[in-house]
């Protein structure tokens, strides 16, 4: 109770710019519902629960609250949605990518604090970059599953993919964090 | 947690979101043949791969200082905060602890060089400021700067500030980690307050009163007949040309005098609520001993204090001057309220002698003040006490705010009490007056003067 208690002062107290990042959750978790809805999946219930943990989040940004979106949003999506693919999987990571930054950001600093606009510019501009992985994987995804690629591998081309991916991410941020 | 454990750069609730969102997708999505799960879960492993790969490894240092060695209440003082953006840390961020009588200031003040309260940051709330790793650093450390602005006067406890880093996307933190507080000593914003008024028994060499006796001055005393030593430009030449025989004009001397304040600091009355707020017993008590303090320092009279406190008897010896006036604000700043239950007063050394002028400013609660200003006025002193108790916007005494009726009732037993107490050291001579700013002290010093001259002259 003390916690939920010192929760509340946490967002009464908190900066304008500090309460816009946590409102830029409610919108990703919004933008998740509202995809999962346009993809035919789960119904009121899976949506309303979706919009009452990016609520949640919003209240405590620092807690598990986030992961807990995140697994019930997956988990929803995989029981809801029949296909192995939609054009509204986009909108959905994205939605998830923006619960996960916003989230981040507003656990990170103390938020009585301004929160600086080059900090903001930094998640934006990553964000970004996330997001542009995140729409090639979709279309990839997209390609394999309508496309001419050979039946029979499932998920394999679309793992290795986003491996290769992440493995040439991780060799560029390396090489960038060296010199 | 303790701080040791903080001092290090430990996972946070983002990596194990972007962690578990990874684990639990992809065995559904190989085991399922659900291409869109690996889709969905495609954010979260291009952050975990991105954290795992900046992670940042070595530990900031830091430190933290003040802008200023003292201030006067209700001014702005700058706790800087210092930390090194070692790699891999992307956002710094600083916080205050909430401390009583400190008011976090807005970010634009810093540069505007004048206090705005933050107004997202209450009377007593904890101020934070968060920086960009990668902005301009002084000697390798990056400055985050927390506006603080103390509302009472005092020893403030600046911190403990909290420190702290993350890495990027959130992934990694260091800290928060405690920077030990430091002390700002808070002088008294002295009180409005001037008199025009002379001191009764001005004694020493030079300065600004006039004294009883005649010597160099410029106040006009008489027209006497030519002495040897006088000098020429004195001779009054109307009555020497009438008289037929040289005569001077003559003039009192110009001299100092010694003002011993006492400040009664047994009692603290009433609720302070700083520079903004109401003002308690002891918050009158000292901001009046400053100003009285300030204006005979600044006539060049010698000024003394006394602070009588069981807690902090503390003492600033006869003195002059600027410095003199810091130092004496300074003492006043350490003052706490206790009360000295076994102290006879009248053994008490003041350290003030004859023609010395006694400033006692109290709350007139306790018996000792009371005891302290009659024994003082039965040695002949001139004595005046300025009641503390009384509030300058109201005129009398604050009514009892306590909702219990039988303190309410408690209260007004006491005050009757007090008003009987005042009458009783009234009639042995001591002046009461209570503080009202600008002119509180002119009509009784000049009653002193008078007094004095009647019997001195």
């Amino acid at each position: 109770m003390a916690e939920l208690l010192a929760s509340w002062a946490d967002l009464r107290s908190a900066h304008p710019t500090h309460l816009r990042v946590r409102l830029v959750a409610l919108l990703g978790a919004g933008l998740f519902a509202l995809s999962l809805a346009l993809a035919g999946g789960g119904g009121p219930v899976a949506w309303a629960g979706i919009l009452v943990l990016g609520a949640l989040v919003v209240y405590q940004p620092t807690t598990l609250m986030p992961v807990v979106l995140a697994v019930f949003g997956v988990a929803s999506w995989w029981a809801g949605v029949p296909g192995p693919w939609h054009w509204a999987l986009l909108p959905a990571a994205w939605g998830l990518l923006l619960v996960h930054a916003a989230a981040a950001l507003a656990a990170s600093v103390p938020g009585q604090a301004p929160l600086p606009s080059s900090v903001l510019r930094v998640y934006a501009v990553r964000t970004g970059v996330v997001a542009l992985v995140t729409a090639v994987v979709w279309a990839a995804a997209g390609l394999v599953v309508h496309g001419p690629a050979p039946e029979g591998l499932g998920v394999v081309p679309g793992i290795v993919g986003l491996a290769t991916v992440v493995g040439g991410l991780v060799v560029y941020l390396r090489r960038t964090a060296r010199d | 947690m303790s701080s040791s454990r903080r001092d290090r750069w430990a996972p946070t609730h983002a990596l194990l979101r972007c962690l578990a969102v990874v684990v639990l997708t992809a065995p559904v999505a190989l085991l399922w043949r659900r291409p869109d799960l690996v889709v969905l879960a495609t954010p979260f492993a291009v952050v975990l791969a991105w954290s795992l790969a900046t992670r940042p490894e070595r530990l900031p240092g830091r430190a933290l200082a003040l802008s200023h060695g003292q201030v006067r209440e209700g001014e702005q003082v700058l706790a800087v905060a210092e930390v090194e953006p070692v790699p891999g840390a992307e956002v710094l961020a600083a916080a205050s602890a909430p401390a009583p009588f400190l008011r976090g200031v807005g970010p634009g003040a810093a540069r505007h060089g004048r206090p705005r309260d933050d107004p997202h940051a209450p009377e007593g709330a904890g101020v934070g400021t968060v920086l960009d790793a990668a902005g301009p650093t002084v000697e390798g450390r990056r400055r985050l700067v927390l506006g603080l602005r103390p509302t009472r006067w005092g020893r403030r406890r600046i911190g403990p500030v909290q420190v702290g880093a993350v890495g990027a996307w959130g992934s990694y933190r260091w800290g928060p980690v405690p920077l030990d507080p430091l002390t700002l000593p808070v002088l008294p914003q002295p009180a409005a307050f001037d008199s025009a008024a002379p001191a009764p028994h001005p004694r020493g060499l030079v300065g600004a009163h006039r004294s009883s006796r005649p010597g160099e001055g410029s106040e006009f005393a008489s027209l006497r007949p030519f002495q040897v030593g006088d000098r020429l430009r004195r001779i009054h030449w109307p009555r020497s040309t009438r008289t037929g025989e040289l005569h001077v004009t003559a003039s009192y001397a110009d001299q100092d005098t010694h003002v011993a304040v006492l400040v009664d600091a047994h009692y603290d009355l009433g609720t302070s609520g700083g520079t903004d707020g109401p003002a308690s017993s002891l918050d009158r008590s000292v901001r009046a001993a400053a100003a009285v303090c300030e204006h005979f320092l600044q006539q060049g009279d010698r000024v003394s204090l006394r602070v009588l406190s069981a807690r902090t008897p503390l003492t600033v010896p006869t003195g002059t001057g600027r410095r003199h006036g810091v130092r004496i604000l300074d003492t006043l700043s350490r003052v706490v309220p206790a009360v000295a239950e076994e102290t006879d007063p009248r053994r008490v050394h003041l350290g003030v002698g004859e023609g010395t002028l006694v400033v006692m400013v109290s709350a007139l609660v306790s018996p000792d003040a009371l005891t302290q200003a009659a024994t003082l006025a039965a040695r002949g002193l001139s004595v005046v006490v300025v009641d503390a108790l009384v509030d300058p916007q109201q005129g009398g005494v604050v009514a009892a705010l306590d909702r219990d009726p039988l303190a309410r009732t408690a209260w007004r037993i006491r005050m009757l009490e007090r008003d009987r107490e005042i009458r009783a050291i009234r009639a042995q001579g001591v002046a009461v007056v209570p503080w009202l700013g600008p002119g509180s002290l002119d009509v009784v010093l000049r009653e002193l003067a008078h007094r004095g001259r009647r019997v001195g002259v």
